[in-house]
C-alpha cells in the first residue's frame, strides 16, 4: 500500500485559492449534502461554517497575515479529508467499515458501522464527522468523489476550481509540481509540502505562502503512519496471552501443590 | 443471611431509584433524538464522559475481580478466599456500568454483533470488544456457583465441574486465533492449557477445576485493562503528553490493579455498614497492607514512562496541569500515607477513606487520560452536558442497585 504510484490526490495550491468556495458548493451539489445552520464567529479563520461536519465534507479556511500589527493579506486553504497512505481511521474501525481503496480515496461501507467513533478520535486531522442529531447516526466525510474517479470523471471541486488551486492527478507527479513550484518561487511559499511525509503520507499535497500548521493542521505529525503507534501493542497479544497462559498455569500448579498437601483437608470442593 | 427483603423505602434507595428514572427517561430521550440532543460531544470531541467514567472507570473498578481470583487460586493466598464472591460480583457490577455505557454511547448499538462477524485485527477497539464478550462469559461462569448454591442445583453444578474448564480453554484459544489469525497460535494456547488442565485434574487436590477458570479471567482482564490503554496510543498528537507515553497500556494494566485491590476494601466496607455483611478485618487489613506498595508500584511505574516520554518537562495547559496534579496528590500522596503512617493497620476508617481516594484518584485518571488531556484546536473545549452526568448518574445508580439486590438474595458474604 505504501506510496503506489497509482495513487490518486489532490495538490492544493493556497496562493492559487481566492477564497469563492466553489469547491465547497460543487462538493455539496455532487453529495447532495444540505445547507448547515451556522453562526459567524469572530476567532481566528472567520469562516462559516467553522469546521467539517457530517453536511460539509470540504470548507476554505481563512487566515489574517499580520505584519507589525497590521492586516497585510488573507490567505485561504481547502479543508478536507487528508486520505492518509496508510489511514489511522482504517485501523482504528472496529468492524471495518473504512477502507483504502487501491486508487487512493478512503472510503467507508456505512451498513457495518457501530458509532463506536473511534475513528474520529483517532484521525489526527479531525476528518470524520458524526451525525450527532440522527436516530441512526452514520460517520460522513470526503471519499474524493471516488464514485466519480471509478467512472474517469475529476473530483468535483477540482473540477469546479476556477484558479486551478486544486489539481488532481497521481500523488507522485504531484510531488514534482509541488516541489517545483516551491523551488522556482520561492519567496511566495512556506517551503513544506504538508502531506508528503505527515503521518505516513497523504493523499493530498498541500502548499501554502504560510505553514499549514497556522490554518490550525496539527503539529509535530508524525512521518510513520498513526497506526504504528498501535501495532506493537496488537502484535503481541497473541505471545502475551500463550506466555502469560504458560506461568500462571506453572505458578498455580506449584503454588497449590505445595500448599494443597497441608491446607486442603477440608475434603469440600472449591469452586469459587 | 435470614433477612431476605429488599427495603425499598429507604431514603438511599428513594434516591436512587429516582436517578434511575431520570436517568432512563434521558436514555429514551437520546434514542428518539439523537446523542446531540443529550450531550455536548462534537465531532471535534467524539468521545466524553459516558466513555471517561461509565466505561474506561467500570473496567478499572472491575479488576477486583481478576486481582483477588489471582491472588487465592493462582498464588494460593487461601486466606482471601472469602474476598473472592465480592471481588467477582464487583467485576460484575463494573461491567454492567460498561455495558449500559457502551448501550448510551454507541451510535448504533444495534449493530453491536457486527464485531463478531466483521473483523478488522489492526483496531485496538477491536480487541477490546472482544475482551468485554469473552471476559463478561468468564465472569459469568465465575459466579455460577453463586447461584447454584443458593437454588441447589447440584445437576447444573456437575455440568460445571465438568465443562467449566474445557470452555474457558476454549474462550482463551479462540481469543488468540481471532487476535493473531493464525490457527497453530491458537493451537499452541490450548495445548499448553490442556497440559495445565491435566496437570491440575490429576496432581491437585480435588476442586482445582476452578483454576482453570480463574486463569482464563486473569488472560481476558490482563488484556482488556491494559487495552483500553492501548486505545489511545493512536492519538500521539491530541493527548498530552502528561498521560501519552508509549506505555500507556501497562500504566492502565497496574493502575487497575490498585484500584482493584481498593474496590474491594471500598465496597465490603460499605456493604457490612449498610446491609451488615462483610468481610472479615483481618482479611481487610490484610489487603490494606498489600494496597500501599501496589501505590507505590504504579506511582513509580507512571513517574517511569512519564520521564521516558517527558523528560518532566511537563508542557501542559493550566487545566490540565490541576487535574494531573489532582489525580497524583489524591490518588497516590495522600492514600500512600494514610496507609503507611497513619495507623492503617488498626483503623478500619483509615483504611476505608485511603481506599476511596485510591478510587477517585483512579477515576480521576481516566477522565483525564479521555477527556481531559485531550485537547482539539479550533472546537470549544468539552464539558459534559448534564444530559450525560444524569445517564452516568443513573447508571451508576442500576449498579449500586443490582450490588444490592445481589447482596441481599444471594450467598455473597461469608457463606463458607
Amino acid at each position: 500500500m505504501k506510496t503506489s504510484i497509482n495513487q490518486k490526490g489532490f495538490l492544493i495550491d493556497g496562493t492559487k485559492c481566492i477564497g469563492c468556495r466553489g469547491c465547497q458548493v460543487a462538493c455539496k451539489q455532487w453529495n447532495e449534502l444540505p445547507a448547515e445552520k451556522t453562526e459567524f464567529f469572530g476567532g481566528p479563520g472567520y469562516q462559516n461554517p467553522a469546521h467539517l461536519s457530517s453536511k460539509t465534507y470540504t470548507l476554505i479556511k481563512y487566515r489574517e497575515v499580520m505584519k507589525d500589527g497590521k492586516l497585510k493579506g488573507w490567505v485561504f486553504h481547502k479543508d478536507q479529508c487528508q486520505h492518509c497512505l496508510e489511514p489511522a481511521c482504517v485501523s482504528a474501525c472496529i468492524v471495518g467499515a473504512l477502507e483504502k481503496t487501491a486508487s487512493g480515496p478512503v472510503v467507508w461501507e456505512d451498513k457495518k458501522c457501530i458509532g463506536c467513533r473511534y475513528c474520529m478520535l483517532a484521525c489526527p486531522f479531525n476528518v470524520p464527522a458524526f451525525e450527532w442529531s440522527s436516530i441512526n447516526p452514520d460517520i460522513r466525510k470526503c471519499t474524493l468523489c471516488s464514485d466519480r474517479i471509478e467512472n474517469g470523471l475529476e473530483p468535483s471541486c477540482a473540477k469546479a476550481c476556477p484558479t486551478k488551486a486544486i489539481i488532481f492527478g497521481d500523488r507522485n507527479s504531484l510531488i514534482k509540481i509541488a516541489r517545483n513550484r516551491l523551488k522556482s518561487e520561492s519567496a511566495k511559499y512556506h517551503q513544506h509540502i504538508y502531506g508528503e511525509e505527515e503521518a505516513g503520507g497523504t493523499c493530498i499535497l498541500n502548499i501554502s505562502s504560510i505553514p499549514l500548521e497556522d490554518f490550525g493542521y496539527p503539529k509535530n505529525l508524525p512521518k510513520t503512519a498513526m497506526a504504528s503507534f498501535t501495532q506493537p501493542a496488537l502484535r503481541s497479544i497473541p505471545g502475551a496471552v500463550i506466555g502469560l497462559g504458560a506461568a500462571l498455569g506453572l505458578i498455580a500448579f506449584i503454588a497449590n501443590m505445595v500448599k494443597g498437601d497441608e491446607k486442603d483437608s477440608s475434603g469440600q470442593g472449591d469452586r469459587s | 443471611m435470614n433477612n431476605k427483603k429488599i427495603d425499598f423505602s429507604g431514603r438511599g434507595m428513594k434516591l436512587l431509584l429516582a436517578l434511575i428514572g431520570l436517568g432512563g427517561l434521558l436514555i429514551v430521550v437520546r434514542f428518539i433524538f439523537g446523542l446531540g440532543s443529550v450531550s455536548n460531544l462534537s465531532d471535534g470531541y467524539p468521545w466524553g464522559l459516558w466513555i471517561g467514567v461509565d466505561v474506561l472507570t467500570g473496567v478499572a473498578l472491575a479488576a477486583g475481580g481478576f486481582t483477588i481470583a489471582a491472588a487465592v487460586h493462582v498464588l494460593g493466598l487461601k486466606k482471601y478466599h472469602s474476598v473472592i464472591r465480592p471481588a467477582i460480583l464487583t467485576a460484575l457490577l463494573g461491567y454492567i456500568f460498561v455495558a449500559l455505557g457502551i448501550i448510551v454511547d454507541l451510535g448504533r448499538g444495534w449493530n453491536i454483533w457486527h464485531i463478531i462477524v466483521f473483523w478488522n485485527r489492526d483496531s485496538v477497539m477491536f480487541e477490546v470488544a472482544w475482551c468485554v464478550l469473552l471476559y463478561s462469559t468468564v465472569l459469568a461462569l465465575e459466579f455460577a456457583p453463586v447461584f447454584f448454591e443458593e437454588f441447589k442445583l447440584t445437576a447444573w453444578e456437575e455440568k460445571w465441574d465438568k465443562y467449566a474448564p474445557w470452555i474457558s480453554i476454549l474462550l482463551v484459544s479462540w481469543f488468540v486465533f481471532v487476535m493473531s489469525g493464525i490457527p497453530w497460535y491458537a493451537g499452541i494456547t490450548f495445548i499448553i492449557l490442556a497440559a495445565c488442565w491435566f496437570l491440575f485434574r490429576n496432581k491437585l487436590p480435588r476442586g482445582s477445576t476452578v483454576i482453570l477458570l480463574i486463569m482464563a479471567g486473569i488472560i481476558f482482564s490482563v488484556q482488556h485493562q491494559s487495552s483500553l490503554g492501548s486505545i489511545f496510543l493512536i492519538v500521539p498528537t491530541k493527548l498530552s503528553t502528561l498521560w501519552y507515553t508509549p506505555y500507556l497500556p501497562v500504566n492502565f494494566l497496574i493502575s487497575a490493579i490498585t484500584v482493584g485491590l481498593a474496590m474491594v476494601i471500598f465496597e465490603s466496607t460499605i456493604s457490612s455498614r449498610v446491609f451488615g455483611v462483610g468481610l472479615e478485618d483481618d482479611v481487610v487489613k490484610g489487603l490494606a497492607r498489600v494496597l500501599p506498595w501496589a501505590v507505590l508500584a504504579t506511582a513509580v511505574v507512571r513517574a517511569a514512562t512519564l520521564f521516558q516520554a517527558t523528560g518532566f518537562k511537563l508542557d501542559a495547559s493550566g487545566g490540565q496541569l490541576a487535574s494531573f496534579f489532582l489525580e497524583i496528590i489524591v490518588g497516590t500522596v495522600i492514600p500512600f500515607i494514610m496507609l503507611m503512617f497513619m495507623g492503617a493497620g488498626k483503623s478500619a476508617k483509615i483504611i476505608f477513606y485511603a481506599s476511596a481516594m485510591v478510587v477517585i484518584g483512579v477515576v480521576i485518571n481516566r477522565i483525564n487520560v479521555s477527556i481531559v488531556g485531550i485537547k482539539i484546536d479550533g472546537y470549544p473545549v468539552y464539558v459534559p452536558h448534564i444530559g450525560e452526568i444524569l445517564i452516568t448518574l443513573g447508571i451508576i445508580s442500576t449498579g449500586l442497585l443490582a450490588f444490592y439486590i445481589v447482596c441481599i438474595k444471594l450467598p455473597v458474604f461469608g457463606k463458607r
